[in-house]
């Protein structure tokens, strides 16, 4: 009987030419934006070959050079076809042997509903389109079977009110599920011919709770439209309801949210922490600059921000090799150990701030999904940014593990003396101690062509100092388990599901004591 | 067949649409209401059917009360109003079919099993529905033609073959003529009369005086929510009806007194 009116019911919006039009658009729409993702994937991917093989050179030449820069490199991530979630900076680069540190922290962020840069993925088609699509499909589904009068005819018959309302839910329901689930397993079907070697069980992980988490929005929209469609006698008027609804839900609530209160529930915070950071930077800035040992020669410093900031290129890169051995060493290692002391903890304060920032962002949205828990648009939102492992906590992580590994590399190196040691740049002989630039351009008469013809002579008989290559990994993806993914999602889901439940009671009360005629 | 019982209606907004209205129909008669806009009578029959909740009193179908037993009470009902109600994405024949499907299952459900199959023993389901709409006069070649195409008298007769499969003793026409033109609505009226040979009563509610005359064999004239009188065919044979009905519409004539001893007998039955 009720599988009778079901069927009934599906047919009856396959036929309608209104839902043929819609579920034609979002195929459209849906393929259009995959393959604009995989191709966008694909550069990420090249993108990530180049670094590595940039960075497998430099630690391969690393006994050629006096300063190596490792970086940790994350691994694009494939789910960001479905949801690209937070633009990061998936390089961090690691001087370590300035100890000039550059992990960046705070990068700039998207807002996938309305940054002008936009970039559509399946998650903004889904919040944004399929929403509609649903809306749209759903909005008359009570009040036009009222109006045409085949309500009226089906309750002469007797069918419970609230088999009615089940069969119209599940109607769009189901439907609305299979135009999704189609495409969507097509288009991870294709994943898998195209990417066979990079897929994980990670990957289908989040492929199998992303479609799960799709049905709810689904079924939430599905429950919304007919809602909808039971606030009001003439489907004309409810369509205006539903197309603003959709406006307060996908529209003005993100904007308002990222515009007017999160600003005003966490600029002060932001402020405070941004402070911080600018507070430590500017002392780590005078650390180098100013506060420096009286005695110390600067001009003896060869490389790091100091040298380019000094201005020596001109005529001076080669200039420490103008000095003896001894002083070059000794005023560089000073320089280094002061730098370790004073400039890196700042350094570490600064990252701390940003981190705040970072956090403060957090719980801002956090705090969104709880305030909104009733917009299934916020809260999808974040739901699959934390199933893609895109979302700002994970970026936070690995910001922490390449700080870390960075940190390890220079106490390595603070233990070991190879931070603060200069000579693994070159062992010049006792003969080549030279004079100073006053001195050397004397010996030449002023030509200062024969000069640097000189000198660079003198670096290529130079003995490179054996240095010990310190051990470093390349960041990896953390994997996370079914066990990892359920905590995370926990709260959001129950407060997705408990607004669908909520919705749902609202309808069947409201229909129980719906006027039929 | 159908009992009304001082039955009583006044909308949310106050508007009182029925007062103590008290009709009888026997089986296997045409019963017609007659009244102005706004008498009463659709309200009436929606309270029957179920879409509005009466303020007082009460219906009985055979011994079914509609307070006791609403939904066994639809299946006793089959209704028709004055804008058939169909599915614009199916055809004909496609509307028969959904809605004979869930009047069967629901009846067998209700009746445990216990339910008249009449001739889909014999023919094939498909046989029968085509069979109905034959017999109800559409032509053969739009049977399979969406309904959006259909004319207002073959949508009239879609709905009655949808009334007729659903096999209830008693139909309900909700102004059944009006908008059909001369033809149609011939046919319909032949087609009213078949149905009352098989045994099944009707009660229609119409603005048409000389079809109801024509028709009926009790017709009950309502004014503002009252019944002002009920008289049989016979009781009418010799009188204008046009005149009657008018003289109680202008309020010329005072409203019958209410003339009916078997409602106290049902009601303390
Ligand atoms: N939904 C409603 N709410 C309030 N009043 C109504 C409603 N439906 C009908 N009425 C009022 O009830 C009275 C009877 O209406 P109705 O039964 O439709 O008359 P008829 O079918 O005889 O023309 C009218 O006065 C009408 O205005
Ligand atoms: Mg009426």
């Amino acid at each position: 009987m009720f599988t009778k009116l079901l069927n009934h019911e599906i047919l009856n919006l396959l036929k309608s030419r209104r839902v043929y039009l819609t579920v034609i658009m979002f195929l459209l729409l849906f393929t259009t934006v995959f393959v604009v993702r995989v191709l966008d994937y694909q550069k990420q991917v090249n993108q990530y070959i180049e670094d590595v093989k940039v960075n497998d050179e430099a630690m391969a030449n690393i006994e050629n050079y006096s300063h190596i820069t490792p970086r940790a490199i994350q691994e694009p991530i494939l789910f960001s076809i479905y949801n690209e979630g937070y633009r990061i900076q998936r390089v961090i680069n690691i001087k370590f042997y300035e100890a000039i540190i550059e992990t960046t922290s705070i990068n700039a962020e998207r807002n996938m509903l309305f940054f002008p840069d936009t970039e559509l993925d399946i998650t903004f088609l889904i919040t944004f389109f399929l929403s509609l699509f649903i809306l749209l499909i759903s909005y008359d589904s009570v009040n036009g079977e009222k109006q045409v009068g085949t309500l009226r005819l089906l309750m002469t018959y007797p069918l419970k009110r609230q088999s009615f309302i089940l069969k119209k839910m599940l109607g769009v329901f189901i439907f609305v599920a299979f135009v999704f689930t189609m495409p969507y397993f097509l288009s991870i079907i294709s994943l898998m011919v195209i990417y066979a070697n990079l897929l994980t069980i990670n990957f289908f992980i989040s492929a199998f709770f992303y479609w799960f988490l799709t049905i709810f929005f689904i079924l939430f929209f599905s429950l919304l439209g007919i809602f909808l469609s039971t606030c009001s006698k003439s489907p004309n008027q409810s369509l205006v309801y539903a197309i603003l609804t959709w406006m307060v839900l996908c529209i003005i609530i993100p904007i308002s949210w990222d515009y007017i209160i999160s600003p005003s529930l966490s600029n002060e915070r932001i402020h405070q922490a941004t402070q911080n950071y600018h507070t430590y930077t500017t002392q780590a800035k005078r650390a180098i600059e100013h506060d420096l040992p009286d005695d110390a020669n600067l001009r003896l410093v060869p490389m790091g921000i100091w040298t380019s900031s000094a201005g020596i290129e001109n005529d001076g890169i080669h200039e420490m090799s103008l000095w003896g051995y001894d002083e070059t060493y000794e005023q560089s290692s000073r320089f280094q150990s002061h730098l370790y002391e004073n400039y890196y903890p700042l350094i570490r304060a600064s990252e701390q701030a940003y981190d705040d920032v970072y956090r403060v962002r957090i719980n801002t949205e956090n705090m969104m999904n709880r305030v909104f828990f009733f917009n299934p648009i916020v809260i999808f939102h974040n739901l699959s940014m934390k199933i893609a492992g895109n979302s700002r906590v994970d970026h936070l992580v690995f910001l922490h593990t390449a700080r870390e590994l960075r940190d390890d590399l220079v106490n390595l190196g603070a233990t070991e003396g190879w931070l603060f040691d200069y000579r693994f740049y070159a062992h010049f002989k006792e003969e080549y101690n030279l004079g100073s630039r006053e001195e050397m351009l004397a010996r030449f008469d002023g030509d200062r062509e024969l000069v640097w013809e000189y000198v660079n002579d003198i670096e290529e008989n130079a003995e490179m100092y054996e240095m010990e290559v310190p051990v470093f990994r390349k960041y990896e993806q953390p994997h996370f388990t079914l066990a990892m993914m359920i905590p995370r999602i926990f709260e959001s889901m129950v407060l997705f599901v408990g607004s669908i439940v909520g919705l749902w009671v609202v309808i069947w009360w409201r229909f129980l004591g719906y006027d039929v005629r | 067949m159908l009992k009304i019982v001082e039955l009583c209606k006044t909308y949310e907004d106050g508007i009182l649409a029925l007062h103590n209205v008290c009709i009888d129909i026997v089986k296997g008669q045409i019963f017609a209401l007659l009244g102005a806009n706004g008498a009463g009578k659709s309200t009436t029959i929606n309270i029957i059917c179920g879409f509005i909740p009466a303020s007082d009193g009460d219906i009985w179908v055979d011994d079914i009360s509609l307070k006791d037993n609403p939904r066994l009470m639809r299946s006793k009902i089959a209704y028709l109003s004055e804008n058939v109600m169909l599915y614009d994405n199916f055809t004909g024949y496609q509307n028969l079919k959904f809605f004979a499907d869930i009047s069967h299952s629901e009846k067998r459900k209700l009746e445990k099993g216990n339910i008249s199959e009449n001739m889909e023993k014999s023919l094939s389901q498909k046989e029968y529905l085509t069979q109905i709409l034959r017999d109800v006069g559409l032509q053969d070649d739009f049977i399979h033609v969406n309904i959006s195409k259909y004319s207002k008298g073959m949508r009239q007769k879609v709905g009655i073959a949808i009334a007729l499969v659903k096999d209830a003793p008693l139909l309900l026409l909700d102004e059944p003529f009006s908008g059909l033109d001369p033809k149609a609505a011939y046919d319909f009226q032949k087609l009213l009369y078949k149905l009352r040979n098989e045994g099944k009563t009707i009660l229609m509610s119409t603005h048409d005086i000389f079809r109801a005359k024509e028709m009926a064999d009790i017709i009950c004239i309502m004014k503002e929510g009252e019944v002002v009188m009920t008289k049989t065919r016979d009781e009418l044979e010799s009188e204008d009806l046009n005149k009657i009905y008018l003289d109680y519409i202008e309020g010329r004539v005072a409203p019958m007194p209410l003339n009916m001893p078997s409602i106290s007998n049902f009601v303390v039955r």
